[in-house]
């Protein structure tokens, strides 16, 4: 049995059910795109306003560091004072305590390295020194000292490190 | 979710013979992630350069560098 065959009235009918069903849809999706362009702008918003933010707070911590650090008309006088020597290192000491002063306030720290064991994470090594004083891997000298910035590192200490010379010994048979 | 589409995240990495970086696409623009070790004078790019510790620990970047004196045969420099 075939199924009935839509009269002219009931096809209008659909027809016109159909039309108020796509322009519903048509108005919710140009609601949702003019929702979704104030968001996209909003975003865009807030990601310039947090970056000018984030700018804002680095520059005032940077400005009150160098505020510390404000130590260069002391520097100046010395420098252009025409004062005995030992008045001179009398004052560069007073300056070298204040500056140390700001770096330990701040968190800065030096780090160990003579007679430590050598560490890549804070120690860049120069060279080796074969030495039987020390045991294999122990830094015998820092050439320059090296500083950690609470949890990191400023600048890695630079050291000879200690080779034993059984080692390099092993070594030469190996080649 | 079940209707959470899944984006896939585009990485570039540079590696490079004296440095390394990699970037990711964020907002439709690049953005070079930042190594752990923080900035440093090559900016936020890492030296090109993997070590093994004699105890076996893997190093990267800058600790891997550092040690390359000491420990010559456990490196590799790309």
């Amino acid at each position: 049995m075939s199924p009935k065959k839509p009269t002219k009235k009931e096809l209008q009918k659909r027809v016109e059910e159909l039309e108020i069903q796509l322009k519903e849809a048509e108005n919710k999706a140009e609601k949702h795109l003019s929702q979704l362009k104030y968001a996209k702008a909003d975003l865009e918003n807030t990601q310039k306003q947090s970056q000018k933010r984030m700018q804002d707070v680095m520059d005032r911590a940077n400005g009150g560091l160098l505020q510390q650090l404000l130590l260069l008309d002391e520097m100046e006088v010395l420098a252009t004072r025409d004062a005995e020597k030992e008045n001179l290192v009398q004052g560069m000491g007073m300056v070298l305590k204040k500056l140390q002063k700001v770096m330990d306030s701040e968190g800065v720290r030096v780090i160990e390295a003579e007679g430590h064991p050598f560490d890549p994470f804070r120690h860049d090594a120069i060279m080796e020194v074969e030495t039987s004083e020390e045991p294999d891997g122990v830094i015998v000298e820092e050439v320059l000292r090296g500083y950690m910035y609470k949890d990191r590192v400023l600048r890695a200490s630079m050291v000879k490190v200690a080779r034993s010379p059984k080692k390099s010994e092993e070594e030469n048979q190996d080649e | 979710m079940s209707n959470e589409t899944k984006r896939e995240k585009i990485l570039g990495i540079d590696l490079g013979t004296t440095n390394s970086a990699a970037a990711v696409m964020m907002g439709g623009k690049p953005m070079v992630i930042p190594s752990a070790e923080g900035p440093t004078v090559a900016g936020k790019m890492f030296p090109s350069v993997v070590a093994f510790t004699k105890d076996g620990q893997l190093l990267v970047g800058e600790s891997a560098r550092r040690q390359a004196v000491t420990n010559p045969e456990a490196g590799g420099h790309h």
